[in-house]
């Protein structure tokens, strides 16, 4: 390796013409270029081939029951759900894939491939459908071979046929997958292959591809900032509107409109309210109408406790109202602090009414009526892991992020609240605060507040994932050198704007890797809920499908496939951030 | 040349870290347009005087007005202040997250509510102004320290402020970038910027400074025209200083 090095000589990449053969060539130069080498090399093939041939001839043999895991299929995606209202599942998966063709389109993403390397990619792929023919069922594997020599062939004529000039031409990477999952739907078309859901899913892959171009056309035609910004607006709306409202449909009765009156009126009296305390009233006027709102939050506590009565109102309608109080009087007492001239009134506005709009959105759909039942009746199997590991991370996000923010600020009470939250949660395993929210809370609510075991669940994960990603952004945050805060408090810049501007953007970008991690880890843990008895993707395959009369104690197939469905999630998603992490230039700036 | 408008009052100002009296009792005053160069020996509290200034620290006593405003904890007047007075830092303090224009274009439109293309005109004319208009795409960590300083001081003019404060600007830099950094500075005075500015740079001083006040324990100890400063100065722990700096 090193003589290259000690004769001084500059390694030449090799000439285009030569890397037909770059396989066998860098083989010699990184496998066999020693004899200890050669051996080391000979040896580590051989215990992979032993690996890889006991691995199919387990994956293979006659004994295995994969219609455990084909037959069962539905069950895993999505346990439950009621069979005659498949097609909202279908619009909701449909949905998730016309937002990824638009996210490509408008970030142009993707890389590209170069000819050699689909090359390679098409005769591993040959290679491995003709190896594990050995091990096919005796109808399966005169096809299996012709398939592996098909995919060889069309490999290497299709390389010779691109002749020398193409051969620095690349293709997109979305384009050639794009090509390649047409081509298997075709195939389910054109051969008499047992998939029953081949129309939706051509469907769904229809939705993607047109989204993607019509992503195109959109991504030319307006501002692109202002397309980014909308399609990321889409995916923040469409996880709520899918488990909330297209899978559940909430009637709309008294209660439910109760509280979609009361969140209006709140948003425009109390922005006005806001407004004027901000730039209207003088401190002293702004500091009795705080302590009037402060009064009214004391006094919404006191009366229901003394008023015997209050059960028999809509309970919703007036929890909601209180909640909307407090946050009320939060906004009007700590405006002033984070308001700094007109920008910064509009921007507690804005915030007002984001706060408004989402608690008056839970509210109402957590606990409205559904004609399809409750959360724990409807959701299961993937759809149920997914539900639930989308609202935690998403939920504990800005939750964790104003704890740590709360644990570094000057106020003592907040540092106190946040470092007493943290140092329990963190105290506590998963399992526990999942009893908890499910088993212990329950007893001391009002029945009339009875929570769904689902949305428990999920509260009780964020705020598990909210207490160790706080840590996370407060290490982020303390990496951030005190010129900084110096230098945006020097152009005048608020305790507010310099967060959330100057300081949080870059804390949070140095810990993308340790919030990946948390995110991977939470994703996975949302298997535990299967202890306290909800049917989630890993439950259905361990415990459903083996108690079937039909599939009795068959645990292996259905478990390696949810591995596999598992790493295939957690693998994409450390891509993506990787991705993110070149683009933002983590390390570099 | 200086004005009669007074610009910054201190009147007899204090402060402590702890037991630890930094500033034992300044009095001075800066007129429009004026140019204040402060000079002493390491830990006299030069630094932390300036700081007073736009309340990046607080001062126990005594009283600071800066264009009428007086400080106190009152979060509306600090920040009010904070935006008639720009600071530049030794160790420049770029944001590293933002490219050079954003750098100067956040504070124009989150504090002034200035339009984006308004903001964007602006930047690119300080850019201009100190010399590296074709650096504005770039991230604070793709140019050198000159560049960098350049970059911080019209991070400031941005906002249009009746007052510069410099602590050390040059102390971090190569010296071959110095002297881009105090030409940026000199055009600054010229053009009839009211300045403070804490420096080492004798020359300098000598060249633009309308005013030099020397620093020792906490006190202003002598006071006078650069003329005055370099050629007759009285206390024999000025004396001491320059002959050590000179
Ligand atoms: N946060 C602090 N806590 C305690 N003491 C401090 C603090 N900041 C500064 N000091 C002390 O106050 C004194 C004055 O510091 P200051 O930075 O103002 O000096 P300076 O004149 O700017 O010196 P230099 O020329 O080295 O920058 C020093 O003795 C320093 O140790
Ligand atoms: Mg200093």
């Amino acid at each position: 390796m090193s003589t290259n090095a000690e004769f001084g000589l500059i390694e030449a990449s090799p000439p285009p013409e030569a890397s037909q053969l770059g396989i066998v060539v860098w083989a010699r130069k990184n496998l066999f270029n020693s004899v200890l080498n050669a051996v080391i090399t000979v040896v580590m093939l051989a215990v992979l081939a032993a690996v890889a041939v006991g691995f199919s001839s387990f994956l293979f043999a006659d004994e295995r029951r994969w219609d455990a895991v084909t037959v069962n299929m539905r069950l895993l995606m999505v346990e439950g759900y009621p069979q005659d209202h498949m097609l909202r599942i279908w619009l909701s998966v449909g949905i998730i894939f016309a937002l990824i063709g638009l996210t490509t389109a408008a970030w142009n993403a993707g890389g590209k491939l170069a000819p050699d390397s689909i090359q390679r990619m098409l005769i591993g792929a040959g290679s491995l459908v003709a190896a594990l023919a050995v091990f096919g069922r005796p109808d399966a594997w005169v096809w299996m071979t012709v398939a592996g020599a098909v995919l060889i062939g069309i490999a290497l004529v299709w390389r010779s046929s691109l002749g020398k000039k193409n051969i620095d031409k690349t293709i997109p990477t979305l384009g050639f997958l794009g090509g390649v999952i047409a081509l298997i739907l075709l195939v389910t078309w054109l051969l008499p292959v047992a998939m029953t859901t081949k129309v939706p899913w051509t469907v769904v892959f229809a939705a993607l591809v047109g989204f993607y171009l019509v992503g195109r056309v959109l991504a030319g035609a307006v501002n692109n900032r202002t397309f980014r910004v909308v399609v990321l607006g889409l995916w923040v709306a469409s996880f709520p509107y899918i488990y909330l409202v297209l899978q559940r449909r909430v009637d709309l009765d008294t209660d439910v409109m109760l509280t979609f009156v009361m969140p209006a009126a709140f948003l425009v009296l109390g922005g006005a309210l806001i407004w004027a305390q901000l730039t209207k009233f003088s401190r002293d006027t702004a500091g009795v109408v705080t302590s009037v709102l402060v009064a009214l939050s004391v006094a919404s506590l006191i009366i229901p406790v003394a008023w015997d009565g209050w059960l028999e109102l809509p309970v919703l309608g007036p929890l909601i109202g209180r909640v909307l109080l407090f946050a009320l009087t939060a906004f009007a007492a700590g405006g002033r602090t984070f308001a700094s001239g007109e920008g910064g009134a509009r921007n507690v506005l804005v915030g007002w009414a984001g706060s408004v709009i989402a608690i008056a959105y839970l509210g109402t759909v957590v606990r409205g009526a559904t004609d399809l039942g409750t959360f724990n009746a409807v959701y299961g199997g993937l759809n149920l892991t997914m539900l639930l590991s989308v609202t935690a991370i998403a939920a504990s996000f800005p939750i964790g992020v104003m704890m740590a923010l709360a644990r570094t600020s000057k106020m003592p009470i907040f540092r106190l609240l946040s470092t007493g939250y943290i140092e329990t949660i963190r105290g506590v395993p998963l399992i526990t605060v999942l009893f908890f929210a499910t088993r212990v809370l329950p007893r001391f609510m009002p029945p009339e507040l009875a929570i769904d075991p689902v949305v428990a669940v999920a509260a009780g994960m964020m705020f598990f994932s909210a207490a160790y990603l706080a840590e996370n952004v407060r290490g982020g945050l303390q990496s951030i050198p005190k010129g900084q805060t110096e230098a945006a408090q020097a152009v005048g810049m608020s305790t507010f704007l310099t967060t959330a501007l100057i300081t949080l953007p870059q804390a949070l970008r140095t810990v993308i890797p340790a919030l990946v991690g948390q995110v991977i880890a939470l994703f996975k843990d949302t298997s535990l809920v299967t202890i306290i008895g909800l049917a989630d993707f890993l439950h259905v395959a361990r415990s459903i499908i083996p108690s079937q009369p039909d599939f009795l104690g068959v645990l292996m197939e259905p478990i390696l496939f949810a591995a596999l469905v598992y790493w295939l999630f957690t693998f994409t998603f450390s891509r993506a951030s990787q991705r993110l992490e070149q683009k933002l230039g983590v390390g570099d700036r | 040349m200086p004005s009669d408008t007074e610009i910054i009052v201190c009147d007899d100002v204090k402060k402590w870290y702890g037991d630890f009296n930094v500033l034992r009792g300044i009095t001075t005053t800066v007129k429009e347009g004026e140019v204040v160069v402060i000079i002493g020996p390491s830990g006299s509290g030069k630094s932390t005087f300036i700081r007073c200034i736009n309340r990046l620290e607080t001062h126990q006593e005594g009283r600071i007005i800066v264009d009428g405003i007086e400080l106190t904890s009152d979060v509306r007047n600090v920040e009010a202040i904070r935006s008639e007075v720009g600071m530049v830092f030794q160790s420049f303090n770029l944001f590293p997250h933002l490219t050079v224009k954003q750098n100067i274009t956040m504070a124009q439109t989150w504090v002034r509510g200035r339009r984006k293309s308004e903001a964007d005109t602006k930047a690119m004319e300080l850019l201009e102004r100190v010399g590296i208009p074709e650096q504005a795409d770039k991230y604070p960590g793709q140019l050198s320290g000159g560049q960098q300083q350049r970059v911080a001081i019209a991070r400031a003019l941005a906002m249009d402020p009746k007052v510069m404060l410099f602590d050390e600007p040059t102390s971090a830099l190569d010296p071959e970038m110095i002297k881009e950094v105090l030409d940026v500075m000199k055009e600054l005075a010229r053009t009839g910027m009211t300045m403070m500015v804490v420096t080492h740079e004798m020359g300098f001083a000598r060249e633009v400074a309308d005013r030099v006040l020397f620093f020792d324990f906490g006190q202003v100890v002598e006071e006078g025209t650069p003329e005055h400063f370099f050629t007759n100065p009285q206390h024999d722990r000025t004396k001491l200083f320059l002959s050590q700096i000179l």
